[in-house]
């Protein structure tokens, strides 16, 4: 098996051992019902205490072939409305770039742990789409008003 | 406070003599009174000075001698400071009188009856020691202690070789020696393994080296210390230890060499006495060994072991802990369940393909311990981990897709873990959750999730099998009993069942949506609203199977609709009526008046918030676009009466002098509006209907013709509102809610610009324009009108027009906009509108109907934008001119040539700039694009780029470089190799460090 689907095993066992509280990750399956290591329905809530409690926002993970030495692309589904957030739905974190963050070291829990922070600490140095970006630097309450309306739209289960 | 003043008052004098350094150690761990931190910190800056001085090392060995506890504690960790930072200064043999020195005072120190604290300590000093730098005999470290052990002095490593062989020198340790032994070897892998990671690899070669060459030696006293043949047998510190060596070192060996057996079998013995030790022990020591050793390190253990687990577990052992906890007992360590779990992992392809006695009965363990008593993560943490072996299970089956005889004990198994797993997921009821702390409420959430993901996985094996077992939990018979915890657990099982749409699985869904069960909650007699609130959830979760079985859909909607009007259930309502309308949408056209009454009614109700309203007639209005067509316009007209209502209240409270009032129901009308506007968006997937889409008079029908009355009282609705909104900013009153009103209406536009063929909500172009041209820079949500006219200009290609309009309007904010760092949003949301001009109004943005200033104002902003800091619009400027630059108009090339000519100076240097060094690392590919598609858009291309590049140059070795990287980008034919060429001329530039960075 090769270091990539080791690894990703060795996450999925990890995973299910110990996961932190209302968050999900699982591989997705291929049309055929195969498991699909490379690509993951991952779930990340809100944190307590903030403006994104109560929602639950859905992503996916594809893990590329060098993984660990390259790191996966997240990607919300659909886009979400975030000043990190690519109007793809790709979330641009440093710990996420190659060229910056990564560390083969970082487990899929890091990861989602800190696209959690992410929500409610968006990085106005690197904005990745201008709706968000704009409503967050120019009109905070409008921006905390869409974000609760995008909160009741995705509510934790 | 004065600063000089507290600083002086916390000053400590510099110890005269080792009595000071004592009386300083002694404040710092134990000051008769407490301190305050300033003086605390103070003491330790001194304590540490002392510790890194020269004198550091004699300080250490001075301190070991001390009668008190606290200083020898002090002195060990002063020998693991100096060992981590001074050993450099140390001279020929000093080193090794170190060492020497610290395993004699370990040994009179250990038979002295030394505190177990300063023994670890000196240990992990000694552990150290063997891993630094330095090479003294690292390589017989664990032998060298233990034969000092024996001599009761250290022994020169030279004279290792006349004692006798290690196993022989054991027998002869005492119990304070073997503890010492095994507190050593547990640091000594410590100290390996921390250097196995982020070290330069000759110290990671060195450090698993001298690891490797202990390992025989670790292990006979591992063996030895847990051999349970020794008389007098044991103390439990001795084997508390040795425990702990044994997972140190068998885990750091797995870590180390994972796929090499051959050094794990040093510790097979020590393995087999720990099993023996978890029947005759009476401590949890041994079988959390076992359940760490299975969990990190299961390759260690070879047949014959799990032979010997697998009896323990189906023995007497397993069998009195198992009554224990199924009495309730011992909930809270469990820690057989935890070693059964790990073996179950462990073994699990073993458990499902090959049957036996023993493994059948350790199965029937396994699910015996689901029936623990109490609330998973509240009352017992048990069934949690349970699922991790249940789900290991389900994998074994789930990667042998060609099955086999043992499959159908297999499913059999899974069947009785989702029953067991139904009865543990049954809600407390409402008082005796809220006697629940948040973290046993959180806890047993998460269990919940744990076990729908169970049967997510689980579901692609047994498909409308465990459907019918779901069903047949949620009985008749629970519901009129009003066993409302039953009937709640198997919806929330039903919701974690991914729905494939096969026969089997309708026919088990239709007994249960044709069931009393939707009539009864919607009668709501003592139902709780947790088993309202998952059944709604579930309503959403299977609407494809309404969408092919449309009966039900009713009944489902009454339900829904009667949810809507509590608050507690109102916004899962809401979501779950979107679901239905948006995706049965042409099955519910038939019940539509019933929805609007309904939705009457929940008007005059508690729920009817906007944003609840906006999601309920947005439902409403998906419903209604699949009618035909003159129904479907009665329809809209109904629902546009209820937006005119609103805007209706907008209008009196703004005459009444009531902002608050006005805006709110000004924006509530404008988000029903953008919501109806989304349901009315046709169907990607639904066939046209020929005859209604094909006819010529249809965008006539809607402008002029009998349509055009709907599209008047849109229009009108948007304009009353925006009349509102700009006479409050006019009279300086500006309305909080202004920007979400704009927002509101962009989607509306937005909407109609999706649109294949005209509809109600596809609005006259000039009616769209008239808008955007209202909107100046201090507009709020500008960008958001910006973004809106993006999609205008890319819906349709003969609004010349309009895009004229809108052409004068941007030039207009840009012209507001002055310092455009400043305002850097809006200048990327105008150079994106202005890239949304090409192809189809390329010849409106080079100024065949506007005039060539606007023109000239346009490009040259664009050009503006390459030379700040500011990602947004620099990506934009870049993305801008690729556009351009690949639009040569066949038609006109004159025009593009001429803008070229004027513009191609101005746009290399814009980019020789930020390629330059100025841009960052990630803004290198979207300036790549417009580099390349210059180099072949024209003939002076490459003498504007030189030309750009003497500009940015400071030097002549600059330049220089500056040209290689002309001649690479010209002998580049990808965009591959642009990106390539363009990233190792940045990274030089950078390199060089003679970039000039932006003025600030």
């Amino acid at each position: 098996m090769s270091l990539c689907q080791n690894r990703l095993q060795e996450e999925r066992k990890q995973w299910r051992r110990d996961h932190p509280f209302g968050f999900f990750a699982k591989p997705l399956r291929t049309p055929q019902g195969a498991l699909d290591l490379k690509r993951w329905d991952c779930g990340v809530p809100g944190k307590d205490k903030t403006l994104w409690e109560g929602g639950l926002f859905k992503l996916e993970v594809i893990f590329p072939d060098e993984y660990p030495t390259k790191p996966p692309k997240c990607k919300f589904t659909p886009p979400l409305f975030h000043p990190n957030v690519y109007p793809s739905g790709t979330v641009c974190l440093s710990i996420l770039n190659e060229e910056d963050g990564w560390k083969p070291a970082i487990t899929i829990k890091e990861i989602l742990l800190g696209i959690q922070s992410l929500l409610d600490e968006p990085n106005p140095d690197s904005p990745a789409q201008a709706e968000a970006y704009n409503l967050f630097k120019k009109d905070r309450p409008g921006y905390e008003r869409k974000i609760k309306s995008i909160v009741k739209d995705n509510p934790a289960p | 406070m004065d600063p000089a003043m507290d600083s002086a008052d916390y000053d400590v004098p510099d110890p005269q003599s080792y009595e000071d350094i004592e009386a300083l150690i002694n404040q710092f761990y134990a000051p008769p009174i407490p301190l305050p931190p300033q003086k605390v910190h103070k003491i330790d800056r001194k304590l540490h000075d002392l510790q890194r001085s020269p004198r550091g090392w004699e300080i250490a060995e001075r301190l070991l001698l001390n009668g008190d506890p606290t200083i020898r504690f002090f002195g060990a960790l002063t020998f693991i400071v100096k060992l981590n930072n001074d050993i450099g200064g140390l001279k020929p043999g000093e080193y090794e009188a170190i060492g020497d020195m610290l395993i004699k005072q370990m040994l009179l120190l250990a038979s002295a009856g030394e505190k177990p604290l300063v023994l670890q300590k000196l240990c992990g000093a000694l552990a150290l020691y063997y891993m630094t730098d330095i090479d003294v005999g690292a390589e017989t470290s664990v032998r060298r202690l233990i034969c000092s052990c024996a001599a009761g002095q250290p022994v020169p490593n030279d004279s290792l070789d006349s004692f006798e062989p290690t196993e022989a020198v054991l027998p002869r340790l005492s119990t304070p020696f073997q503890l010492l032994v095994l507190n050593f070897l547990a640091m000594l892998t410590d100290e390996a393994v921390k250097r196995t990671a982020g070290y330069p690899a000759n110290v990671i070669a060195r450090s698993v080296s001298r690891l490797d060459a202990n390992i025989s030696d670790a292990a006979l006293a591992v063996v030895w210390c847990l051999s349970p043949l020794q008389q007098p047998a044991q103390s439990a510190p001795i084997l508390s230890a040795a425990f702990s060596g044994l997972i140190s070192w068998v885990n750091a060996i797995q870590n180390i060499w994972p796929r090499e057996p051959t050094r794990l079998a040093h510790f097979h013995m020590a393995l087999e006495s720990t099993i023996t030790w978890c029947g005759k022990l009476d401590s949890d020591d041994p079988a959390e060994t076992l359940t760490e050793l299975l969990t990190n390190s299961e390759s260690a253990f070879q047949l014959p072991h799990l032979n010997g687990l697998m009896s323990l577990l189906t023995g007497p052992w397993g069998e009195a802990h198992l009554r224990t906890l199924l009495n309730g007992e011992d909930l809270e360590d469990a820690i057989s369940a935890r070693l059964l779990f790990a073996f179950g992992v462990a073994r699990a392809a073993d458990l499902v393909l090959h049957e036996s006695e023993l493994s059948t009965r350790l199965l029937e363990m396994l699910h015996a311990v689901l029936h623990t008593p109490g609330y998973p993560g509240a009352d017992e943490m048990i069934s949690a981990e349970a699922l991790e072996f249940w789900n290991a299970f389900v994998e074994v089956v789930t990667d042998r897709p060609d099955g086999g005889p043992w499959l159908p004990a297999a499913k059999n198994h899974i069947i009785q873990v989702i029953r067991e797993l139904w009865a543990k997921c049954r809600q407390p009821s409402t008082e005796e959750w809220e006697t629940w702390d948040r973290d046993a409420q959180r806890a047993f959430s998460a269990f919940r999730t744990d076990v729908k993901d169970f049967l997510e996985n689980t579901y692609q094996l047994l498909n409308a099998t465990q459907l019918s077992v779901v069903a047949e939990l949620c009985t008749t018979t629970a519901l009129e009993q009003q066993k409302w915890a039953d009937v709640e657990a198997s919806l929330f099982c039903f919701n974690g069942l991914e729905y494939m749409g096969s026969d089997e699985e309708d026919e088990v869904l239709r007994a249960v949506f044709g069931s009393s069960l939707f009539s009864t909650l919607a009668k709501g007699e003592n139902v709780p609203a947790s088993v309202c609130r998952t059944a709604l959830n579930m309503l959403g979760e299977f609407s494809e199977f309404f969408k092919k079985t449309q009966a039900f859909l009713p009944t489902a909607l009454d339900f829904l609709f009667v949810s809507l009007r509590y608050p507690a259930l109102a916004s899962q309502a809401v979501i779950s009526i979107s679901q239905l309308c948006s995706m049965c949408r042409h099955s519910l056209t038939s019940v539509l008046p019933n929805f609007f009454e309904q939705y009457t009614l929940f008007l005059t109700g508690p729920t009817a918030e906007t944003s609840n309203k906006e999601r309920v007639l947005g439902a409403i209005a998906c419903v209604a676009q699949a009618l035909p067509l003159d129904p479907s316009q009665d329809a809209l007209s109904r629902i546009l009466w209820y937006i005119e209502q609103d805007v209706a209240r907008a209008v009196a409270a703004a005459q009444a002098n009531d902002p608050g009032a006005c805006q709110t129901a000004a924006l509530a009308a404008m988000l029903c509006l953008a919501a109806v506007s989304k349901g009315f968006q046709r169907q990607d997937d639904y066939p046209i209907d020929l005859d209604r889409e094909s006819d010529p008079s249809s965008l006539a029908y809607w402008h002029g013709g009998p349509g055009s009355a709907l599209q008047a009282r849109i229009m009108e609705s948007i304009r009353s509102v925006l009349l509102l909104v700009n006479a409050a900013a006019a009279q300086s009153h500006p309305l909080e809610l202004h920007g979400d009103i704009l927002e509101a209406i962009c989607v509306v536009f937005k909407s109609g610009f999706c649109e294949a063929v005209p509809g109600p909500f596809v609005l006259p172009a000039s009616f769209v324009a008239d808008f955007i041209d209202s909107v100046t820079l201090s507009t709020p949500r500008v960008e958001t009108v910006l973004v809106m006219a993006c999609a205008f200009l890319r819906s349709g290609k003969q609004h010349h027009a309009e895009a004229a309009r809108v052409l004068v309007r941007l030039v207009a904010i840009r012209h507001e906009i002055g310092d455009i760092r400043a305002e850097a949003e809006v200048a990327h949301c105008i150079i994106d509108v202005l890239a949304r001009y090409m192809p189809a109004y390329t010849p409106v943005l080079l100024g065949w109907s506007v005039g060539p200033a606007v023109s000239d104002a346009v490009l040259t902003f664009t050009l503006s934008c390459l030379d700040i800091p500011e990602p947004l619009p620099k990506r934009s400027a870049a993305a801008f001119w690729d556009s351009f630059l690949a639009d040569r108009n066949p038609a006109d090339p004159s025009a593009f040539d001429a803008a070229l000519e004027r513009y191609g100076g101005q746009l290399a240097r814009g980019l020789v700039y930020q390629i330059s060094g100025r841009a960052l690392r990630t803004e290198l590919d979207p300036l790549a694009r417009p580099l390349k598609a210059l180099t072949k858009a024209h003939r002076h291309a490459r003498v504007w780029l030189t030309n750009a590049l003497g500009s940015v140059a400071t030097s002549e070795a600059e330049l220089q470089r500056g040209m290689q990287f002309i001649a690479a980008l010209y002998a580049s034919n990808t965009l591959r190799t642009v990106k390539n060429v363009a990233t190792a001329y940045w990274s030089e530039c950078r390199g060089m460090g003679e970039y000039t960075p932006y003025s600030q």
